[in-house]
Order: C-alpha cells, then structure tokens, then sequence
C-alpha cells in the first residue's frame, strides 16, 4: 500500500464529476424504490429530530437555553429508536427541518433520501481518493462506478438507513488508518480519530474496528515493531501504541457522547441496554437453497455465498482481484508498516463477511450487514485489472489510457441492463452464476427482503380503491412497515385515505409479500377475498415478489 | 529460477487469469442479460392463458392446485374467482403432505412446465392421475392421492358449512351466526367475526383450517351431528398470522363435547406451535359441540383444522 499519485487540478473536476453523477443518480431516482422496514423507523425518529430543531429555536427565543438540553427534552426528542445511535437520524431531521418545514421544496421521507444521495456521493469521493492516492487515476474514476452499478449497492444508497453512511465510514476508517501508520502524521491521527466518533455514531458496527487493527497491531509489534529502538519493554510498548488509538480514547469517546445526548444521562444503563439490544440481537428467518435458518448454528457458508451470488459478475472478479492484490502486498512489503496497511486492507475487507458467518451470529438478513468493505477490495481489484491489460497492451501510455478506459466503459455499459432490471428491488438481485432472479427462486433463496416492493402496485391501488379503503400490509409477516406506509402516503406514493391494517379479515385490499416462510398468507388471502387473482402485481424476469388483491366477496 | 522470479512469475499467471475472468465476465452479463437468458424459463403466455383455461372450466371447489413453476404466478391473473387455493410447494411436497392439504378426497390438479416432470411428481406423490390436459408448453394433471389410512366422517374445514348450530352466549343469552356460504358462518357486521374456512401456517406448512375467533366474556359454540362410526377425534390448533406477536398473551381455552360431556379440555398457549390432540369418542356419539373462550379477545386470531375418523 505505497502512495502511487497525488492531488492535481485534474482531480477536482472528475472527483467532482463522479459525485455529483453518483448523487444525481441516486436522488433523482429517489422515487423509484418504496421505503423499506427500517426506513419507517428512521423517518419518524427524523421527525422528532426535526421537532427538536424547531423547540431549540423556540426555547432561544424564550431565552430558555438550559431547557434544551435538560433531560426532559433529551428524553423527549431522543428516546424514540434509542437502540441506534443518532447521528444519521439528526441528519435526516436537520434535512426536514430545512428542506420540508423552512423551504418547503421536499417531502419529509425525500428530505431523509437526499441525506442517503449525499453519503452515496462522499462514497463516491473517498473511492476516488483511496484509487488514486493508492492505485491509478483510471482506477478512481472507474471503481466509484463499478461501486454504484451493483444493483444492491445502487438499492441501499437509496434508503433512509445507516447502511451506506456506516459503509462510507467502515471503509474509510481503514483507509485513514493506514494513513496514519503510513505518514505518522499527528494531524491525520486527529483526523481519524474524530471521524471515528462520527462513524461511530452512525451504527454499531464500527466498534469491531479498533479491536480488529488493535490486534493486528499487536500482532505486527510482538514480531517487528518492539525490535525498533525504544519500542521495547513496558514503557516502549506503549509509546509504541500509534497515537490514533490513543486519540480515539480521548477525542472519539467524548465526541461520540457529545453526538449522542441521550447517553448524557443515565449513561451506564442506557449503554447497557444499547450493548443488550445487540449482543441479543434476533435472528430473521432466511432461507438458503431451500432450508429456513431459523436457529443457530448457522452455515459458515452462507454470507459468503451470498455475496457470491449477489455481486454482478464483474465486481465480483475485481473482489477476488483486489483480496488478491492486499496478499501480494502484504508478502511483498519489505517493512512491517507495508504489511500492517495491507493486512488492514484484507481485515477492512473480510472481516464484515467473517463476522456473519460465525456460526453463533444471527442472520440480520441482506448483504447490507457485510458489505462495508466492499469499497475497498473492488477498488484494489479494479487496479489489478487494469495493470493486468496495460502489461498485455504493448503500446504508448496514452493508447493503453484509451484502450483501458474504453474496457472499463464496456463493463459499465454490460451492467446497465441488470441494473434497470432491478432499479425498483436492488435488494433481490441475484447474478447470473446462480441464473439470476429465476436461477435463485428455483434454488429457493430469499426472493427479498424488508417488505417495500410496493412502486408497482401503487398505481393501480391508487386508482382501484374506493374512498377511505382498508389495505392489508402484512406487517406482522415481513411486509410493510405501518410507519413506512404512512411515509409512503407523505410521499404521495399512496393516496392519503386508504388505511392500512394489519388484519385481513376487514381489509378491502392485500398486499401480499412473497418470502417462502410466508408462502400460506397468499391463500389466506384468496381464502378471505374469494379469489386468488391479483390485481397488480410486481415482478422482474416474471419472479414475483409481491402483489395487490381485491376482496371479491 | 529464483524464489523471487518464481513468486513474480505466479503473480503474472494470477493477474493474466483475473483479467481473462474480467472479460468473461463482461461478456456473460452481456448474454444473460441483454440476450433474454434471465428470463429464458418464465412461461409464455399461452401457457399461463391454457393453465387460467383449464382451471376455470375443470376446478370444482374443495379440489387443490400445485404449481411447479412456483415463481412465475402470471397464470393467476386469468382465474376466476373461487379457484383456490394454489400451493406453491410442489418440490417439499410429499404424499402424507398433499393429503393433509386436502380435505378429503377432492382432486389434485398439477400444474406442469413440461410433459417431463409428470412422471416424478406422480410417482413421487403417490397420485392416480385421471386426466391430463396440454397447457401451451406445460401441462395440467388432474390426479388423486392414493395415500389414504382412515376414512374421515368429519373435516372440520370441509365440513364448517354443515355445522347444525354457530352461536355467540353469555349466560342466558345466544347471538346466532347467520351461514353465508357453504363454508362461511356470519357472526356480526364485523369482517373478523366470523366461523369459516381459511389457511394458515400450521408448523409451517399451509393448512387448510376453521377461523374462529373468540370474544372476551363469550363463549363460541360449534356443533357438529356425528356421522356414524365416528370413533376418533384428530383436533389441530394455533394462532393464525402473526397474532403470536401481540402483547396480549391470553390463551385461547377449548372445550370439545361428546353428547354433553368433556371429551377434550385444554388452553391453546400463547406460541405460533400448533396444539395436536387425538381423543377416542365414545360409541354411538350422536353431537359433538367445540367451545372456544378467552379473557382477553385482543388478535385472538384462532384457527383450528382436522377430522374425525372411522380409526379405533
């Protein structure tokens, strides 16, 4: 991992240009994907934010500044979703307070989308920066949009949800890292560890980081650093400590408080009950090749071959290629600090997958629980790529530039199709090494997942239904969330009178979302409604995933 | 050669290797899924109008479907109403399986790609086909099991039309449920409060079952006349869609009368785990009467299946 290009004028115009293309891709496309699960979570707790914006301002003009943050008001704004932290959901509450409540130009569930566009282009840049500071030029414009054209990444950068933001900040903290090990600087070491308290704010999932590179680290001072001068003994061992892991004790701790005020008070219990929420954390049924994994031990197999199978073809080569080019690196490196960065690189990349497929972790459900180090071993591999064809290429470096890029395009024109296909449901994306969507549903995987798959069926909903209708959304069986509904309905996705329940026998409408385990509530339905023909349905490469039905008796 | 010319020369075959694999894969996202090879085994559209067709004219209610396509349901865009239910789990499928689906001795219809699987499925299912019908490029197999122990008197779900009374009481006083339909007994104005047939997800595999959902304070009764030789009650129940989640954990209590006297008495727990029992009826029963009650009527949403039998 050495240091191969740095920043010219050029950089501000394509890092910017594949920002900005990224970002206006995802939000204007905001529309196209009905909100999942969580986001029916996120957009309410964007509310309260969004509220405690408004009181700040009322409790300043009252010249009431202690009011604000008491516990009371604390408590008020912040206990709604308390199991995550807040960072992402003050974002989103800080962006209806401007763009619904003050200016009025977005919808309170497109307010939040625009801050998941925003996150997306910043993955976008720290892509591009991470290619060209460690690989090529070619090679941070091409990865950002190899990044963006997997369908399940396109899909999540969507959402109103801590995924891509804790991805963005997953991948970008290893690469920091391996910044400070490499420069030594102070200032990046600062750096890193404020990003660190942001990141950590963001989603739990960061607090493996600085155990895994703790222990890495540790393992590369027993066999190398403590042989260095005044690295050796009790007081070497701890000057030897980078200083990153020292600042994220006493600059990300206090900041990631500072984040949270709900941690303010009661702070022991409430972290307790914060660890206990996701050390016991419940397992979503998922099946895989046609077996429910309903209870642990779960197969060890099952997040790799997930990625496996939900990788475009291309990106999935550039993964094997870029694991492939952090263990060249880390034998290749003559200096201990060469090898930790590339160790670093495989553990930022690998470690995620690892994780789910110990056998006593819960299956979460999508590939959004370990694709937080996708950037990094995509971007590694596309580099691999292209050093491979420029080695072939036997002509002038601005010909094999043209001829490479035009080999790039080509991939990216190939996933065009693939992606369109799927725009609507990123999240049920399958490759063609399992025969994609019909390859999967006959080998009996999950078909989808967090029960949004209604764009679809929303306009003949909207037309069918007669005022005040009661729609069945299946709530209790993976389908829709009551509060993504009712975002949906402030979208204007949905018309505002129809209701939804959660009982069928006084619904008027179903929406029935497929899942195998869910498979018997499609003849309830027909059972309830007297027929078994639906009214809309959804569905890619005629794969179903979900429909709407009438009552017809 | 050096062990350093070696590891390079390893290097060299390993990136040569990444990118034949790149351009191969660019080619095969290409083909699959630019050229209609991802959707390459959906059925056409004949095909789903022949299965509509056929199911429209043959299906007799109480008959059951499989589908072996059990992703690509275009085909249910073209039914008519009252054609269910349609399982979608023909590959599990076993001949103990398709019988419980069933009621009783009501035909399988089988929904085929091709002519190829009839012959497994057939053989597999334990079936005694009676008619098969070209659909397009599939087939329609209209079969029945043969997969048969006991002699049923009494399903509960075929039967719940049959029922001589289905009554609300609390003390003195009785709301009769008015009968709907062949399989459907009307309680109030509510859509909920009503005794009829349903599915729901017993241990999951889909059943056909009684929803009965009880009211707090009343009692919910449910008789039956016996056919003769009755001898043997099979009673299955469970919390149907996700009432296992509510807050409210009141069990479900059921009280199942021969003649009067108590033949079964047990509280349904509060679980999404089916409740089985078996009871002998007494000789020359003539009446069997189903009690349901609860404290707490809150997403109660009971169902109940099974039968009764010539078995001793």
């Amino acid at each position: 991992m050495n240091f191969k290009n740095s920043f010219k004028k050029i950089d501000f115009l394509l890092a910017g240009t594949t920002a900005v293309f990224v970002f206006l891709m995802i939000f204007l496309t905001s529309d196209a994907t009905g909100f999942v699960r969580d986001e029916g979570f996120y957009m309410r707790a964007a509310d309260h934010m969004a509220d405690w914006y408004e009181s700040i301002g009322t409790n300043i003009a009252n010249g009431d500044f202690a009011k604000i943050f008491s516990k009371n008001e604390i408590d008020k704004y912040f206990n709604y979703n308390s199991e995550h932290p807040p960072f992402m959901k003050e974002l989103f509450g800080l962006s209806q307070f401007i763009f619904t409540r003050k200016l009025g130009i977005l919808s309170a569930p497109m307010s939040a989308r625009l801050v998941s566009a925003v996150f997306a282009a910043l993955t976008a840049l720290m892509i591009y920066f991470f290619g060209l500071f460690f690989f090529s030029r070619i090679t941070a414009v091409t990865a950002p949009l190899l990044f963006f054209t997997m369908p399940h990444i396109f899909f999540h950068s969507h959402l109103a949800c801590f995924d891509v933001p804790i991805l963005f900040f997953w991948s970008a903290t290893f690469i920091l890292y391996v910044l400070c090990i490499k420069t030594k600087k102070t200032s990046v070491h600062i750096l890193t560890a404020v990003f660190f308290a942001f990141a950590m704010a963001t989603k739990h999932n960061v607090l493996f980081v600085p155990i895994v590179l703790f222990v890495s680290w540790l393992f590369f001072y027993a066999f190398s650093y403590r042989r260095e001068a005044g690295k050796g003994g009790f007081t070497g061992f701890f000057k030897a400590i980078p200083k990153v892991f020292w600042f994220m004790a006493i600059i990300s701790l206090p900041l990631y408080f500072l984040i949270w005020p709900r941690m303010w008070f009661n702070t022991i219990d409430r972290l307790i009950t914060y660890a206990e929420f996701h050390g016991k954390h419940v397992n979503y049924l998922n099946y895989y090749f046609g077996k429910p994994l309903k209870n642990g031990p779960f197969p060890f197999s099952f997040p790799w071959a997930m990625t496996f199978f939900t990788t475009p073809a291309p990106q999935l080569v550039c993964f094997f290629a870029g694991i492939f080019y952090f263990c060249r690196d880390f034998f290749k490196s003559s200096d201990s600090t060469g090898k930790e960065a590339a160790f670093a690189m495989i553990t930022g990349s690998l470690f995620p997958i690892f994780l789910i497929a110990w056998p006593s972790v819960p299956i979460f459900g999508g590939i959004k629980h370990w694709f937080t180090g996708y950037p990094l071993m995509l971007t590694a591999g596309v580099f691999v790529i292209e050093e491979s064809a420029r080695k072939i290429i036997k002509t002038t470096t601005c010909k094999q530039n043209i001829i490479v890029s035009a080999f790039f395009v080509l991939a990216l024109i190939s996933l065009i199709q693939p992606n369109i296909k799927f725009a609507k449901r990123g999240a049920a994306f399958y490759n063609e090494l399992i025969g994609g969507a019909q390859g999967a549903a006959e080998a009996r995987m999950q078909r989808n997942f967090w029960g949004y798959d209604i764009i679809d069926l929303t306009a003949t909903l909207n037309k069918e239904a007669p005022q005040n209708a009661k729609l069945y959304i299946m709530s209790g069986y993976e389908g829709l969330n009551p509060n993504s509904f009712k975002f949906m309905q402030r979208a204007g996705f949905v018309r505002d009178d129809i209701k939804a329940t959660n009982t069928l026998h006084e619904a008027d409408f179903a929406l029935f979302f497929y899942e195998k385990q869910n498979e018997h509530i499609l003849n309830s339905i027909a059972y309830e409604f007297g027929t078994i023909r639906p009214l809309a349905v959804s569905s890619t490469d005629s794969v179903f995933y979900s429909a709407l039905f009438r009552r017809e008796k | 050669m050096s062990h350093c010319a070696k590891s390079e020369k390893i290097v060299s075959i390993a990136e040569k290797i990444f990118l034949a694999l790149f351009v191969l894969s660019i080619f095969s996202t290409f083909i699959f899924w630019w050229s209609g090879l991802s959707e390459k085994n959906a059925l056409d559209s004949e095909t789903d109008h022949k299965f509509a067709e056929i199911l429209n004219k043959n299906f007799k209610q109480g008959d059951i479907v499989f589908t072996e396509n059990d992703w690509d349901l275009d085909f249910l865009k073209y039914l008519d109403n009252g054609i269910l239910p349609v399982f979608l789990d023909l590959k599990n499928a076993t001949e103990q399986s398709v019988a419980r689906m069933k009621n009783s001795d009501e035909r399988v219809f089988l929904l085929m790609k091709s002519e190829k699987s009839r012959e497994f499925y057939v053989k597999k299912l334990n079936l005694k086909v009676l008619e098969t019908l070209k659909a397009g490029e599939g087939e329609v197999v209209i079969a029945e099991t043969l997969f048969k122990t006991v002699r049923k008197t009494l399903v509960f779900s075929r039967d719940i039309g049959k029922a001589k009374r289905v009554a609300f009481s609390k003390g003195e006083k009785t709301g009769e449920c008015r009968k709907v339909s062949e399989k459907k007994w009307q309680c109030s104005d509510e859509n909920w409060n009503y005794v009829g047939l349903t599915t729901a997800s017993f241990n999951g595999e889909s059943r056909q079952a009684v929803w009965a959902h009880p009211i707090a304070g009343k009692t919910l009764e449910i008789i039956f006349d016996l056919p003769e030789n009755s001898r043997t009650l099979r009673f299955n129940s469970v919390f149907a869609e996700s009432a296992y989640h509510s807050k409210n954990t009141s069990p479900v209590n059921v009280e199942i009368l021969a003649d009067g006297k108590t033949l079964l008495k047990y509280a349904n727990p509060f679980t999404s785990k089916v409740k089985e029992n078996v009871a002998k009826i007494p000789e020359n029963t003539k009446e069997i009467t189903i009690k349901l009650t609860t404290r707490d009527d809150r997403q109660r949403h009971f169902v109940f299946n099974g039968f009764i039998s010539d078995e001793l």
